[in-house]
């Protein structure tokens, strides 16, 4: 019971995340099952979703800094699975289905690229204080 | 204990064909194989992929699997766009039939319907230098090109790339209409030809085992763009669809469960060892011709079993392959497309010197319905921005899938050895190394390929190399030859130092030219079994 539930609020976290929104009972369910065939995890693995789990508004500074720190890290293997999951699902499928762009799409695009960076800049530092 | 007429093993392409025209003739036909089925639990709806994103609750059983097992993780290897509902292609292929090796990495299939199951259905005749080069006969080739071509359905057109396609093709169906990423392609090459054909380069349309127009119990292709999903339709043809058909035929009879281990000629008949999957005990058929059409390393695997000993290797053949991710800007954030097509829709010739033999062939594909998820991961991004900024990517992507001739070389092997912890008790140890020259050849065509689509409005991101034995095609281990030599096969497909033992796969092939190894194999199974019908 105490893993379920926090396995659902790992969930519901990495879902406001990923896409600004709760995840539903299914994607809970389905997010479960998932973490049941993913591997073992190393110390600093370890270490580090127990951090973003701690602050989750750190969730997408380490998910940047472990592109180039850590790219296999297990906190990125779960958030990508959450990002499937949520793919999948018919209530969230428009936010991933391609988009036409509109007239504010280049500076949309731009200030997405400037945040892109800070948070790899930010999250190197932050992955590297991380200690196992 | 019954003898079989004709014992056939593997219901893949090459098995679907050789059986079927045996069956036609009116002989009595068994065909053997561990036979794999589909999970009965993940049911595909019949719909478009776009209507189906938004409407269905359980898209995620198709979409991703149980426990979302569709969803990998890591760096890019092969087979990445098996989906859930074909992941029993490659079921129970490493307890069974494993092969171990730090340069080649196979894909076989267990499956009902074998590797054909996920076939990317294109059927392109070898010139008659290939055809000669591979030691396959020419003109018996073309009518049986024309003999498997009448039976799957074939869509093509016969344009500017004819020559390295159709070539002497009849009787076909028109191609599926481009989507928007193809046809911007095709309007520029038309304006470029020119120039492009003198380079060696060649653009058209691929022909396909897709039909367009319905055909008996199969309906004409209905751009619903699952075709990494589902075969609903039948509009794509598989081995199963040729199985199924046949079962329902006096004189064929379907043995599933059973994994062909040995053969061993006893006066004038060939008693054949098999393991059944279900409790892994023995079991022995016994027949009066025995055609192996269990994929070239498959059949190279009982043929060892049967003849080999530990020293012996046999020579592989593989494709080498690799795919460039390429974008058009043009199509930056232009939504999503209905009536789109997963299969490949333009295949780029590059035929260096003109002369038709050891051209590198090109297959484009559009991306849309393997989902954002399979793409987002290789973007260095934080996912969350990597998903914005996808969604107006995709529409711009073009996968370019690059294929080259290969050559048998001492670099390239395969032997039989011990596996205790495998059922089957031996396994398959390969080698495969490119020489410096080849490694050279290939990185010069592939610079070439990438030039020539920029001047085509595509540009290449990076090139993934997912390494030998990717690309699945798979020849050579049992080379055709005049000589009567061990490990060898007549023109026929008789395997030399035995009476009745016949190989009607790719293992024959003595060269592998650059497109698609399968409507040849599939066409070669076909005279196999003719040869059998008039001098067997």
């Amino acid at each position: 019971m105490a893993v379920e539930l926090s396995t659902n609020t790992e969930a519901r976290l990495f879902s406001r995340y990923l896409i600004g929104r709760e995840a539903n009972k299914q994607v809970l369910g389905l997010y479960r099952d998932a973490l049941q065939e993913t591997g073992h995890m190393d110390r600093l693995d370890q270490a580090l979703l127990r951090f973003a789990l701690k602050h989750p508004l750190s969730i997408g500074y380490l998910d940047a800094g472990l592109i180039f720190y850590k790219p296999h890290s297990e906190l990125r293997h779960r958030l990508y699975l959450m990002l499937a999951i949520l793919e999948a699902q018919a209530e969230y499928s428009a936010l991933f289905l391609p988009k036409r762009r509109t007239f504010l799409y280049i500076a949309f695009l731009v200030w997405c690229g400037i945040r892109s960076v800070f948070k790899a800049a930010v999250g190197s530092i932050l992955v590297r204080s991380i200690r196992p | 204990m019954k003898i079989f007429e004709y014992l056939v093993v593997g219901s893949g392409c090459s098995g679907a064909m050789v059986a079927q025209t045996l069956v036609e003739a009116g002989v009595n036909v068994t065909m053997i194989d561990t036979g794999i089925s589909k999970d009965s639990d993940i049911k595909v709806p019949d719909g478009d992929f776009l209507d189906l994103r938004s409407s269905d609750p359980d898209q995620y059983k198709y979409f991703l699997g149980d426990k979302a097992s569709g969803v990998s993780w890591g760096d890019v290897g092969k087979g990445e766009q098996i989906t859930p509902p074909r992941q029993h292609i490659v079921k129970d292929v490493e307890e069974y039939i494993p092969l171990v090796s730090s340069t080649f990495s196979s894909f076989e299939s267990l499956s009902y319907g074998g590797l054909g199951t996920g076939w990317g259905l294109q059927c392109w005749q070898y010139s008659q230098a290939d055809l000669k080069a591979a030691g396959l006969n020419e003109a018996k080739m073309r009518k049986a090109y024309q003999v498997v071509g009448n039976r799957i359905g074939i869509s093509a057109t016969d344009d500017d790339a004819g020559q390295y396609t159709i070539r002497t093709l009849k009787d076909y169906q028109p191609s599926p209409s481009m989507d928007k990423n193809h046809r911007y392609i095709s309007d520029l090459y038309e304006s470029k030809k020119q120039a492009l054909n003198k380079q060696g380069f060649y653009l058209g349309r691929t022909p396909l085992a897709l039909i367009t127009e319905d055909k008996d119990d199969r309906r004409g292709y209905g751009y619903h763009d699952m075709d990494f999903y589902s075969d609903n339709d039948k509009s794509a043809w598989r081995p199963w669809i040729a199985i199924d058909s046949l079962r329902k035929q006096r004189n064929f009879e379907y043995i599933g469960g059973v994994l062909m281990l040995s053969f061993k000629e006893q006066g004038d008949k060939t008693i054949v060892t098999c393991m059944r999957t279900a409790d892994q005990q023995l079991v022995t058929f016994s027949c009066r011709k025995l055609i192996l059409a269990t994929s070239a390393l498959g059949s190279a695997r009982i043929v060892l079993r049967s003849l080999g000993d530990s020293g012996t290797k046999l020579p592989l053949l593989c494709n080498p392959y690799s795919y460039i991710p390429c974008i058009q800007p043009h199509f930056f954030g232009s939504g999503a497309e209905r009536e789109k097509l997963g299969f490949t829709q333009l295949s780029l010739f590059y035929d260096k010197d003109h002369s038709n033999i050891g051209a590198s062939v090109a297959s484009l594909y559009s991306y849309q319905s393997l989902m954002l998820f399979r793409i987002v991961r290789h973007v260095p991004l934080n996912f969350v921005d990597a998903r914005i900024l996808m969604r107006y990517l995709i529409p711009t992507i073009v996968i370019m899938g690059i294929h080259h001739p290969d050559h048998a070389s001492d670099d390239k092997y395969l032997k039989l050895v011990d596996a205790p912890e495998s059922p089957a008790g031996s396994q398959l140890e390969a080698e495969y190394v490119l020489s410096d020259e080849e490694k050279r050849e290939i990185n010069s065509r592939e610079k070439a390929f990438m030039r020539t689509m920029r001047g085509l409005g595509t540009y290449s991101l990076k090139k993934l190399d997912p390494g030998a034995g990717a690309s699945i095609h798979y020849a050579g281990t049992l080379p055709f030859s005049q000589k009567r030599e061990p490990f060898t096969l007549s023109s026929s497909g008789l395997l030399h130092g035995t009476r009745s033992v016949y190989v009607a796969d790719s293992s024959g092939f003595n060269y592998l030219p650059a497109p698609g190894l399968t409507y040849s194999l599939m066409a070669n199974a076909h005279n196999v079994a003719e040869g059998l019908l008039h001098n067997g």
